[in-house]
């Protein structure tokens, strides 16, 4: 073989060396940063249900806080009563209107 | 080597080889399927997204049940660390008043007993040697879920789940049934809206099957299957929140002022079949449902028949108008005084006779042997053809679960005193449901329309709810006849001095006899009043019904001025126009 073509050879083979170094090194920082996505995937699915439980209790709140018979008892606490007599508004037009 | 020591080496090497074989048959063959499942266990999670069940609102959209996040409280045996009744001890503090709580009757039982009970059960649940997976507590909030995880006990876990909250407590409980567990533990709706429309209310879970690395945690570019949950549908009914709970208000303060056992209100659009409001009293608390007698689970309304008395006057005197059988000036020439059929005596309610009344003052009077004249006029066979298009003995085709009608029995069984008797209303049985639907019709021009309580069904498609059409049962020129009789009934009848001024009401009493082994006791009866207003537009038509008031038996001093009370509020609340009197 000729000399320049070994050398040639020998400049292949030490890129390849270098390329594969420089994958496994690659994938070594992929396999990191994936895992770490990894857990912040799982932190986000926790922070997700964590708020879906508590948009669930907060609507169960706002719901039981709107309910009639809570507002039944807080319009009696706060003096409202229901009114005794009713005056009824005659659909007839009054004079000036005539 | 000498020869024999080269045998035995080979021997010895066979051997050797053949344990191998033998090992590695029982790896590859024998144990591989439970190294397959324990390599899948490794490298997968798999857990269920739970279905949310679809919300009930009312027609302002207010949710009257909702759900809210529980857990379901297990142990898992095998997973054990320590011994089964130390796993007991540990964890029964926390579950034992919530299974007592679940499993009671509430405050009719001794609650100190009812927690030695569940600390009873739940030890014997643990101590079981017949299953792995035991389910300890269902419904456990989440203060007690943390309570637990705390402990740290390996074999002891928790599942999520959604369960039901009724915001307005037990309001319209026997309207919206509840949700329970089927035999499989799943949640199951039953009775009421619940039961009725379960398919579409439950929905459907999700599963999601991930690969995990060695500490749990999901691997982004690892295998990742999903099934979608479904939600359930949302039911979005016809009943209006502030006419439920100001009718179910005057019903129950109605029990109290007559002394009543029981009592329902039922009020409904005439023209759509819309049910705007539907109480019956005593009720239950459907988040607690098991702590409440199963008898009261069923809606009376739909399920629970009775005699309907007077109120039942309106449609035989109907079907007479309808035939031109009479007219509302014919006269009675047989209501001078009591009449006898066969071995029996028809009186008026009270004993009096107004010698030839004209149809219109016999449903005034309530008169009962004016309503014999009148079916006697009608005859059997168009009695019962009328009664049958009135929807009288059959199901109204509303959407609840429990539904029950008593059929109307074959034409060649009714005798004469049977005629007369149905003519006022005494030997039939209808439910409340059937006899507004059936007033309904009057109110309505003569058209009888199938009750409605869910107005849409909302989710990923929509579906509407519309008015549906039963059949026409008599003319609209008949149905103002009646309704015009109905109101005189009002103006001039006994019920006249409960009605409010300017209120222009069609309706009429009620008071049936109860029957008790076969016969009538006269101290027990079923008072009513059912109406529309305003009655030359309706814009409600009403039943009230109380059983076994005791202050008067009379429905003209019960269930009418109940009636009046409630049809008062729905005529500020609609705003309708009271006239001048």
């Amino acid at each position: 073989m000729e000399p320049q073509r070994q050398k040639q050879y020998k400049r292949l083979i030490g890129l390849c060396s270098v390329c594969i170094v420089l994958l496994i090194a690659a994938n070594l920082v992929v396999a990191n940063i994936l895992a770490t996505s990894g857990n912040t995937l799982n932190d986000l699915e926790q922070r997700k249900t964590n708020l879906t439980g508590q948009n669930l209790e907060l609507r169960s709140e706002i719901i039981s806080q709107s309910a009639l018979q809570t507002l039944a008892v807080r319009a009696q606490r706060l003096g409202f009563v229901s009114a005794s007599e009713t005056l009824n508004l005659s659909a007839q037009p009054n004079v000036a209107m005539r | 080597m000498s020869k024999p020591r080269l045998r035995l080496l080979f021997a010895g090497t066979l051997v050797a080889l053949a344990m191998i074989v033998l090992r590695l048959f029982y790896w590859q063959v024998i144990a591989a399927p439970a190294l397959q499942e324990d390599a899948r266990n490794q490298h997968f999670v798999t857990f269920e997204i739970p279905a949310q069940r679809g919300e009930i609102r009312t027609s302002d959209g207010f949710p009257l049940v909702s759900n809210k996040k529980t857990y379901l409280i297990f142990a898992y045996t095998p997973e054990f660390e320590m011994g089964k009744l130390d796993v007991a001890a540990k964890v029964i503090p926390i579950l034992s008043p919530l299974l007592a709580q679940e499993a009671s009757p509430g405050a009719l039982t001794n609650k100190g007993e009812d927690e030695e009970k569940a600390r009873q059960t739940l030890t014997e649940k643990i101590l079981r040697e017949d299953i792995l997976w035991i389910p300890l507590v269902r419904n456990a909030s989440e203060s007690q879920k943390d309570d637990i995880q705390k402990l740290a006990i390996k074999g002891v876990g928790n599942e999520s789940s959604y369960g039901r909250e009724y915001s307005e407590a037990s309001m319209a409980a026997t309207l919206l049934g509840f949700v329970g567990n089927d035999s499989a533990g799943n949640p199951k709706g039953y009775f009421g809206l619940e039961g009725h429309y379960d398919l579409e209310l439950k929905g459907r879970p999700g599963v999601v099957r991930q690969e995990k690395d060695a500490t749990g945690k999901p691997i982004l570019i690892g295998s990742y299957d999903e099934v979608e949950k479904r939600d359930g549908r949302d039911l979005i009914l016809n009943i209006d929140r502030a006419v439920q709970k100001f009718s179910e208000d005057a019903l129950q303060e109605a029990l109290i002022k007559y002394g009543a056992v029981s009592g329902e209100v039922v009020i409904m659009n005439p023209k759509s079949g819309e049910v705007i409001a539907m109480a019956s009293l005593p009720s239950y608390d459907p988040a607690r449902f098991r702590q409440f007698d199963q008898s009261q689970y069923k809606n009376p309304v739909i399920s629970e028949t009775y005699e309907p008395g007077s109120t039942f006057k309106v449609f035989v005197m109907a079907a007479a108008l309808e035939t031109q059988a009479v007219t509302p000036e014919t006269k009675c020439t047989q209501c001078d005084g009591p009449l006898k059929i066969g071995g029996y005596t028809i009186r008026t309610w009270n004993n009096e006779y107004f010698g030839e009344p004209t149809m219109r003052e016999v449903i005034e009077h309530s008169d009962n042997t004016g309503m014999v004249f009148v079916a006697r006029k009608l005859g059997i066979t168009s009695l019962l053809d009328f009664l049958t298009a009135f929807g009288i003995g059959e199901k109204t085709g509303i959407d609840l679960e429990e539904e029950s009608a008593q059929p109307i029995r074959k034409e060649e069984d009714w005798k004469e005193i049977d005629l007369a008797t149905a003519s006022f209303g005494q030997g039939i049985a209808v439910t409340a449901m059937q006899m507004v639907r059936a007033v309904s019709a009057i109110a309505n021009d003569g058209v009888l329309m199938v009750p409605r309580v869910v107005r849409r069904v909302e989710g990923e498609q929509t579906l509407e709810i519309e008015p549906q059409v039963s059949r026409r049962v008599i003319s609209q020129e008949t149905a103002h006849q009646m309704t015009e009789m109905m109101v005189n009934a009002v103006e001039n009848g006994e019920a006249k001095w409960a009605k409010p001024k300017g209120m222009t009401v069609a309706g009429k009493t009620g008071t049936a006899q109860i029957p008790v082994q076969g016969y009538y006791d006269n101290e027990k009866t079923i008072a009513s009043f059912v109406g529309f207003a305003p009655a030359d537009n309706p814009k409600f038509v009403m039943l009230v019904k109380l059983r076994e008031p005791q202050t008067s038996p009379w429905g003209s001093e019960t269930a009418a001025p109940l009636w009046f009370s409630i049809a008062k509020r729905l005529f500020y609340y609609y705003s309708l126009p009271l006239g001048n009197e």
